[in-house]
């Protein structure tokens, strides 16, 4: 029986604390952290590396605590640990629980073994899930929501206003999530179309890398905008192929967050993308990331998704000869403009 | 397949017969909770709603009268009418009207809804149900016994019933157990009734069925008795079809077992029903979710059933219905031959002489989760028992939320829709037609379905040694499906040689219909009606088996014109 109404937040990364900030000033938060040093800090100093969090945070790590006390609970881990993280909420998580994840990227599950090697050449696109997915997979919850939208953590965690979309097919998770993290300065959106905001979410990603290349590069503004609206298109197309609607890409969760994370040197992504334009490997930025660029993950799957539903997406393909075929950046932008296509986005 | 004992000896104690023990408590119940239902749907229009009723239900007794529908119908409604249009002045008066007439019209659908059972006659209507279905299925299997002396045994190895029926029947008492099938033929209702009665043990199972079949005198007789209640397809208005509604949640929240089509109405196409209808699932929702809110702690047992017919008596109005809607303008309806008196004579033969089997494949009982059921009625997911009730609450309270049952009520029909899948039990005369379909249509790559249809029978001839290959090489495509539990095999389609399991089928398929779809003759296999060839080739579409089908150079364009 669940004796107080509390929110759950899994993930203490960067974007964990900032919405556990933003649901303290609504409802009391268990924030869960397998890092005990984490959770000591956050209990006793009531921050964490230099940000400073609400009084209402409680820290465990103690997955049992976290779903005893919360109905609602929101998930916001890497794509790669998003998987092993539910499994090991497991029987805790019940057919009461209401689980709203905020990760943007894709999981890869084929049934293997977890030490074996993964081969992307062989993925098939049954092995693709999106977290919603994953959660529908590993526990008994039903009702699911993804929380996506142009929400840079360092400006949330600043008070910096913003809005973001929980979307979901039912609407008490949609309202039970407002009701937790909406407040002033961040404005909460709802929608029923969970997948739309799911790709649009992972694949923004990608964009993002593209764009800090052109940064880097220093090709100006013109060049990114276009590369953000035929970005979008591409996205679109993924999504259409993938059975969700592509009007859904135009909102807050696809062109909102694009634009955000495509344009601002906050974003993990696009700074990724300006380094590599500088020359530097690949593995060396990741090994200096203190977080997970989901990006680099990402591009990998989706090339594959557009091989195998034989789309026609350049800048995506492009992106990916750049990082793991060597092709180079100049060469690369050069045949993108002779790409022959002469339409515009067709609005119908 | 044996005959189980029943579960409950004594029929005063299943549940439609507590159920129909008074009926006049159900119609007045009935009328009272639908009148409610109206209101609350309705609660601002109800001079509106009951003026749209009166305008169709004046419409249906001209274009659409039944002989079971009441004497003087029209002018009932006139009258209704003139109440609702007459002398009303004051809005105070209007509320009045209103609930007079409300009160008249749901109590007149409640009394046409609301079925009957009675013991006494029940054991007599099924002795004459014994009858008919051993006219319809074959009264000449044993030989020398006339049509209504033949061994009631013997009729019943006509039906095949497979599924986890022990299970079912264990099951039964732990909650009310809702039998959903698939719907082909206007035969189902009571087939399934009747078959399910005889075989399995369980209780009689109360079920809609249209008021058309009410027309035959005998017919309404012995529905009324056998626990039916009526559906008229006709009435498509707002009060009606809440009325029914309200039925339907007042028979599952008082435990009666009932047999609900999920489709709602037979397939046309003859393919497996891939959108359930969702009112119903809506139904099956709210009276579980009502259960758990006011602390009953009551189960919904979910039974999915695919009923596989070797041919179906209305196969061909109903294709034509289905090409008709899906092809519009490019359906090009011919007109049917003249048949010559010895064909008629052939097709009485035929009738006659081989009749037709039935399957009855029972899914997995579940709950409105789609989860399974273990044999205490606990639902089990990710290998462990959980409690569906979480699934309905918000803040440790029980709560209800008509969009979140809605989108429940979606996932609900995906899991039968799946269940559907896996059951459909795969007959000769689905492979056959399927098989042969696939090869006329792979024949002309360039031209569409209804292009197809247009070409002259000749064009659809194939050698039978090119066939029989094709039907072995989906045969073990087939059984390599039902291995990894995609969909079920007869025990003919899995254990025969190509041969037998064609000349099987084609018997099979030309026992209700004339001409026979296919024929053989000097090697060749010949097609008379490809629209029917559709019509059962579409049970088996969706499984991913045409890209083993390939037309070789030999088959390829052959126009048989001497052998018509």
């Amino acid at each position: 029986m669940l004796r107080q109404k509390r929110v759950g937040i899994i993930g203490a990364g960067k974007f964990g604390l900032a919405l556990a900030n933003l649901a303290g000033v609504n409802l009391p938060v268990t924030l869960y952290s397998r890092r005990t040093d984490l959770v000591q800090q956050v209990n006793q100093k009531h921050s964490y590396r230099d940000i400073k969090l609400s009084r209402n945070i409680t820290a465990t790590n103690d997955p049992n605590e976290l779903c005893e006390t919360s109905q609602l609970i929101f998930q916001v881990t890497p794509s790669i640990h998003f998987r092993k993280v539910i499994q090991l909420m497991g029987d805790q998580l019940t057919p009461r629980h209401i689980i709203i994840h905020g990760t943007k990227g894709f999981d890869l599950w084929t049934g293997r073994k977890s030490d074996e090697p993964f081969n992307y050449d062989s993925l098939e696109l049954s092995g693709i899930h999106t977290m919603s997915d994953v959660i529908l997979q590993e526990t008994d919850v039903i009702r699911v929501g993804a929380l996506c939208g142009p929400n840079l953590a360092d400006e949330i965690l600043q008070g910096l206003p913003t809005a973001t979309v929980i979307a979901s097919e039912f609407d008490e998770v949609i309202k039970m999530g407002k009701e937790a993290i909406g407040g002033d300065r961040f404005f909460v959106f709802g929608s029923h179309d969970i997948k739309a905001a799911e790709l649009a979410g992972a694949l923004k990603n990608v964009i993002a890398l593209a764009s800090g290349i052109l940064r880097g590069k220093s090709m100006g503004k013109n060049a990114e905008s276009m590369l953000i609206v035929r970005g979008l298109r591409e996205m679109m197309l993924i999504g259409e192929a993938l059975g969700s609607d592509s009007l859904s890409f135009y909102g807050t969760s696809g062109l909102g967050d694009l634009i955000a994370t495509a344009t601002s040197t906050k974003s993990r992504n696009f700074r990724c993308g300006m380094r590599i334009a500088q020359g530097e490997r690949i593995e060396d930025i990741v090994r200096d990331s203190q977080e997970v660029i989901e990006g680099i993950r990402t591009i990998k799957i989706a090339y594959r998704i557009v091989n195998k539903l034989r789309l026609r997406v350049p800048i995506i393909s492009t992106i990916y000869k750049i990082l793991f075929e060597n092709k180079r950046i100049e060469e690369s932008i050069y045949e993108l403009m002779k790409y022959p296509l002469t339409s515009d986005i067709d609005l119908k | 397949m044996m005959e189980y004992p029943y579960i409950i000896k004594n029929l005063k104690n299943w549940p439609i017969s507590r159920f129909y023990s008074n009926r006049q408590r159900v119609v007045r119940k009935l009328t009272e909770h639908a009148i409610q239902r109206i209101k609350s749907e309705h609660p601002d229009n109800i001079g509106s709603i009951l003026s749209e009723v009166i305008y169709a239900e004046k419409l249906r007794t001209k274009a659409n009268p039944l002989k079971v529908d009441p004497p003087k119908e029209y002018a009932y409604w006139k009258r209704l009418e003139s109440i609702l249009s007459g002398g009303v002045v004051q809005d105070k008066e209007a509320v009045g009207v209103h609930e007079e007439l409300l009160q008249k019209i749901v109590k007149r659908y409640a009394e046409e809804i609301v079925g009957d059972f009675n013991i006494k006659t029940f054991g007599f209507a099924r002795k004459v149900l014994t009858h008919l279905f051993k006219l319809i299925y074959n009264p000449f299997y044993t030989k020398g016994q006339a049509i209504f002396w033949g061994n009631r045994s013997d009729l019943l190895k006509k039906f095949d019933v497979v599924g986890p029926l022990d299970h079912i029947r264990h099951l039964f008492d732990k909650g009310t157990m809702m039998i959903l099938p698939t719907h082909f033929s206007n035969l189902d209702s009571i087939l399934v009734g009747y078959v399910i009665e005889m075989l399995t043990g369980l209780p009689a199972f109360s079920y809609g069925a249209g008021l058309n079949l009410y027309d035959y005198e005998v017919m309404a007789y012995y529905m009324s008795r056998l626990g039916a209640y009526k559906i008229d397809r006709r009435k498509k208005n707002p009060v009606y079809a809440s009325t029914l509604r309200e039925f339907s949640t007042i028979s599952i929240e008082e435990g009666l077992n009932s047999i609900f089509f999920s489709g709602g109405t037979r397939s046309r196409s003859g393919a497996l029903e891939s959108t359930l209808k969702l009112g119903l699932m809506n139904t099956l929702i709210d009276s579980q979710n009502e259960f758990y809110m006011y602390g009953k702690n009551k189960k919904l047992i979910i039974v999915p059933l695919v009923i596989s017919y070797h041919s179906i008596l209305e196969a061909s109005s109903l294709i034509d219905q289905h090409l008709r809607r899906t092809g519009k303008s490019s359906y090009l309806t011919s007109r049917n031959k003249k048949k010559s008196s010895l064909g008629k004579l052939r097709f009485l033969y035929r009738l006659f002489k081989y009749g037709s089997g039935t399957t009855l494949s029972f899914g997995h009982p579940i709950d409105i989760f789609g989860n399974r059921l273990d044999s205490e009625g606990n639902s089990i997911k990710n290998e462990k028992v959980i409690d569906i009730r979480g699934y309905f609450e918000i803040d440790g309270k029980v709560t209800k939320d008509i969009q979140r049952n809605r989108v429940f009520s979606r996932h609900l029909a995906n899991a039968l829709t799946q269940s559907y899948r896996k059951e459909n039990v795969v007959l000769t005369s689905h492979l056959v037609a399927f098989c042969a379909f696939e090869i006329f249509k792979k024949k002309y790559p360039n031209l569409d379905l209804f292009s197809l249809l247009t070409l002259p029978m000749e064009y659809f001839i194939v050698a039978l040694e090119d066939f029989y290959n094709v039907i072995e090489r989906i045969q073990d495509v087939l059984i390599t499906k039902s291995q990894e539990g995609v969909l079920k095999l007869s025990e003919t389609v899995e254990s025969s040689i190509s041969k037998f399991i064609v000349s099987d089928g084609i018997r099979h398929l030309e026992a209700y219909h004339n001409p026979a779809p296919l024929g053989m003759k000097k090697g060749l296999l010949l097609c008379n009606d490809l629209k029917i060839l559709y019509y059962y080739h579409n049970r088996l579409d969706g499984y991913d088996m045409d890209q083993y089908i390939t037309v070789s150079g030999r088959s390829r364009i052959k126009i048989a014109t001497s052998l018509y």
